[in-house]
């Protein structure tokens, strides 16, 4: 029955993603460009970060928690650059709106582009770590490893997919709010909630670690998604939605 | 999809950083790439099929009876028979009871015979008199085979396989597990790859799968030789003295089949009395020829013997100075490796012609008595001969003057005979080249006609040629690549099944420059036997790969390493398929019986189904009620998310409004 539980695990790690994409994404192809562009980045990165580990493994156990650190700590730098970079982009944007009597990109289309850059890194994520795994899912073989009899390995990784995915996603979308309204516990709240949603995955190192690494984790994504949906709400409940007072809040 | 392409770029480092996030699962499992986890996952287990055999009436052996593959949880006999089942026998003594038991169980998916110690009472796969169907004689319920059980001739609607030692004890392993799980989810499975053409293609009879071309018919290649060298091109009619043995078995695993006593015994000596013959002189001047003959496709249906009188009598050995009535006299080795004290028996047809057959009989007894063996005629209540070559000349002529040497008086002394446990074993070195010995004073007796000649001094058997020989083809290490062996050719496995196989060819054309069709034994008999019955040159030999230009040479002894040399001796190839069949374009064709065609009338045609591989592997499978939930689980979050997007824009969109 490995089609019928390869469909089960991919749509539980994917069925979300495909659901925001299809909605919210697809409908505009701009949007579609900006999640293909920022998975290409965010591969990027993971490549950069898996080959200077590729030297140090296989390691002794302890190994995991600086790999994990300072792959977390790369994607962080990362994400301030690609900030920075989408900055240049939207002024470049903005420029040829004028150009062609076209309104500029408010805060709403700022948000949309969040979403979709948010997208761009769960996808790159739930791709580099999930893919050929999920791919295996659909022989007819299950798994379970030593330290998680409880669930079979490619549920434990199609549920990290699922709940990384959505942390990644929204973490982008408060992300471009924190910087856009110069909000400083935003902008520390990201990289410490994906630290510690990293930190939670390495409980699953531990035996039966898997019965609380996998709530841990999802446990973040419902805090992220809270998060995030407050600040949103907020935001477009707000007056503070005309372009003039975006520009002078741009760093 | 951009996924797609992503996937693809991120190929190799998927593996690398895979352990990062997500295998710290795997930690402690030290699993380190993601081919490495498949490898964990799926665990192939080493055996030996029992393959889906045909014949004119119906199925024999075993397959799969769907299109799908078979696959289900371990379990042992012990226990009960409730559910779909791959079950684990320790030998092949079990399985027999088993399947007397629990063969038409429908819960019975396949089957594993563990690698059990043989009976010391004997075992053997064949029927108690093997091939009765073409003895020359009325009774057919004698019983030459007391230990046969006729696990060969059944049908299984099941694969059967036999394991390797160490599959054997992982197999237990795995079904010990299930039992202590109680055989709740996840068990281990075990599945049979071994999907059979003739079952997909549903045709059931030799006849049916042969025209629809989902199976072929057994067969090979027989090697004919002589001595002296004959010259193709001014052949010489002298009468012949034929010297024959088989060289195949049967068994219920196709693959495991030793054959060391029955039949290679025969050819082991056979060779050695040609070895020792080859280095005395005067066989230019003997009044008859001797011709040597090694047999395929004798255990199923006596193919090669009875193809090779069909193209004799069609004259195709004209040009070998060899027509039906050429053939004087016919001495058969069968199994002769097991003779207790050297003893050995003469058996022959009550119809042989008296003077041809007293003086092969003669010859035997003095040549055993000149080597310290003795040679005694064979019961006189004995029905006839024994199963052998010899029954196909006694159908062609009932006063053929045959006599075929074996170890046994009244029935078989091999307690093995066609069984996985015929090996080095169940063999004596000292019987074979005692054999042979007797074997070599008899035919240069035969040959000369006279039974005091002075060139019978000087035969001498190469006892370390028969250890040597024993060794390649009696053992799995070095078996094939011994050194023996290696000398003449390089084999294609490391050791070799005496199965026959199947015809795969056209058998109007030589096998010589195809070597990989032609199987390792046959292709070293023929190497053996050129290179022992070619003439001396007295310039340097010609190098070659397979073919010579001259044709009255044979290329001898090309090897991986080495070429070989093009000498001249009338070895050839003879195939060996059944006479009821012809090659038509590229598809057999059953013809009918020929009028006084005995053997044809009784031949079961077998014929083996084609398939594409065979192999069993294992691992553990959730129940099908958790793959149901999982995908119930899919679809529930993908909903879920659906429902909770939906809510959120149209939410999000009246406070925008609003704003």
């Amino acid at each position: 029955m490995g089609l019928v539980s390869g469909s089960g695990y991919f749509l539980i790690a994917l069925g979300p993603a495909v659901t925001i994409f299809a909605s919210a994404i697809a409908p505009k192809p701009f949007l579609i460009l900006a999640v293909i562009a920022s998975a290409l980045v965010w591969l990027l990165s993971l490549i950069a970060a898996s080959i200077v580990w590729r030297a140090f493994l296989p390691g002794a156990d302890w190994v995991f928690l600086p790999m994990v650190v300072t792959t977390v700590a790369l994607q962080e730098v990362v994400r301030v650059l690609f900030w920075r970079y989408y900055l240049k982009l939207e002024k470049s944007l903005n420029v040829l709106a004028t150009k062609m009597r076209k309104p500029h990109l408010n805060y709403v289309d700022r948000l949309e582009i969040a979403l979709a850059s948010g997208v761009g890194h769960g996808a790159a994520h739930a791709v580099f770590f999930g893919w050929s795994v999920l791919i295996l899912a659909s022989g007819p073989a299950t798994y379970y490893t030593d330290t998680c009899k409880q669930m079979p390995y490619f549920l434990v990784t199609a549920l990290n997919t699922l709940a990384f995915f959505l942390i990644l996603t929204f973490l982008m979308v408060i992300t471009f709010n924190a910087y856009t309204k110069d909000e400083h516990s935003q902008q520390l709240f990201v990289p410490v909630m994906h630290f510690l949603a990293a930190l939670a995955s390495l409980v699953n190192l531990l035996p039966n670690g898997c019965i609380v690494g996998v709530p841990l984790v999802f446990l973040c994504a419902a805090v992220t998604m809270g998060y995030c949906g407050k600040i949103v709400w907020d935001s477009v409940g707000s007056s503070s939605l005309d372009p003039g007072d975006l520009q002078r809040r741009q760093l | 999809m951009a996924m797609a392409a992503i996937a693809r770029v991120s190929e190799l480092p998927l593996c690398l950083l895979l352990l990062c996030l997500l295998l710290p699962c795997l930690a402690h499992a030290r699993v380190n790439s993601v081919p490495e986890l498949e490898n964990r996952m799926y665990a192939t287990l080493q055996g030996s099929p029992c393959v889906r055999w045909l014949n004119l009436t119906g199925e024999l052996g075993c397959g799969n009876p769907r299109r799908t593959l078979a696959k289900a949880p371990i379990r042992t006999a012990d226990n009960a028979l409730d559910s779909p089942a791959a079950v684990l026998v320790p030998s092949e003594k079990a399985f027999r009871e088993f399947v007397d038991r629990f063969g038409d169980n429908e819960n019975v998916i396949g089957v594993l015979v563990g690698n059990g110690s043989r009976v010391a009472a004997g075992d053997s796969d064949d029927v108690q008199f093997p091939q009765s169907q073409f003895a020359p004689y009325e009774n057919r319920a004698w019983i030459w085979n007391s230990v046969g059980s006729g696990l060969m001739q059944r049908r299984f609607n099941f694969p059967v396989f036999l394991l390797s030692p160490e599959s054997t004890v992982l197999a237990q392993k795995l079904a010990s597990e299930n039992a202590d799980n109680g055989f709740k989810r996840p068990t281990n499975a075990v599945e049979f790859g071994d999907i059979m053409q003739t079952t997909k293609s549903e045709t059931y009879t030799s006849e049916s799968c042969l025209r629809d071309l989902s199976c072929l018919p057994l067969g090979g290649y027989s090697v004919m030789s002589t001595f002296p060298a004959v010259n193709v091109s001014a052949p010489v009619t002298k009468p012949v003295v034929v010297a024959m043995a088989s060289m195949d078995a049967a068994t219920f695993f196709r693959d495991v089949a030793p054959g060391a006593d029955s039949p290679m015994s025969g050819v082991l000596a056979l060779l050695a009395a040609v070895d020792a013959l080859s280095r005395i002189d005067g066989f230019n001047e003997f009044p008859k020829r001797l011709v040597v003959l090694v047999f395929t496709g004798e255990a199923r249906g006596y193919l090669g013997s009875r193809q090779f009188l069909a193209q004799l009598k069609k004259g195709n050995f004209v040009d070998y100075g060899l027509t039906t009535s050429s053939i004087k006299q016919v001495v058969e080795v069968g199994s002769v490796g097991q003779a207790s004290q050297s003893t050995f028996f003469a058996h022959k047809q009550a119809t042989a012609a008296s003077a041809s057959t007293q003086q092969i009989l003669e010859s035997l007894r003095l040549s055993a008595a000149a080597t310290s063996s003795t040679v005694k005629l064979a019961n006189a209540a004995n029905p006839g001969i024994p199963p052998s070559s010899l029954m196909t000349f006694v159908h062609n002529d009932p006063s053929v003057a045959g006599v075929v040497l074996e170890e046994f008086d009244t029935a078989f002394s091999n307690k093995f005979y066609h069984s996985q446990y015929d090996d080095k074993s169940n063999v004596n070195t000292t019987a074979i080249a005692a054999a042979a010995s007797i074997l070599a004073r008899t035919l240069v007796m035969l040959a000369s006609d006279n039974t005091d000649s002075p060139i019978l001094k000087s035969i001498q058997v190469n006892t370390s040629l028969v250890e040597e020989l024993v060794e390649c083809f009696s053992t799995t290490s070095p078996g094939m690549r011994c050194r023996l062996v290696e000398s003449l050719m390089t084999a294609s496995q490391d050791s070799v099944s005496r199965y026959v196989g199947v015809f795969q060819a056209d058998p109007s054309v030589l096998p010589n420059s195809t070597p990989e069709i032609i199987s390792d034994t046959t292709r070293f008999v023929w190497n053996f036997l050129a290179d022992r019955t070619s003439l001396q040159r007295e310039n340097l030999p010609a190098n070659c790969t397979s073919v010579c230009k001259n044709p009255e040479e044979v290329c001898v002894g090309a090897t991986k390493s080495q070429q070989g040399q093009c000498r001249a001796s009338a070895t050839r190839y003879v195939p060996a398929y059944s006479p009821r069949l012809q090659l038509k374009e590229y598809w057999w064709e059953l013809l009918p019986i020929e009028a006084g065609d005995k053997m044809g009338a009784v031949d079961p045609v077998y014929t083996e189904s084609y398939w594409n591989s065979i192999s069993i592997r294992a691992y553990q499978q959730e129940g099908a009620w958790y793959d149901e939930l999982i995908l119930f689980s899919g679809v529930c979050v993908t909903f879920v998310s659906v429902v909770s997007v939906y809510i959120s824009r149209s939410f999000l969109s009246k406070r925008l409004k609003r704003a």
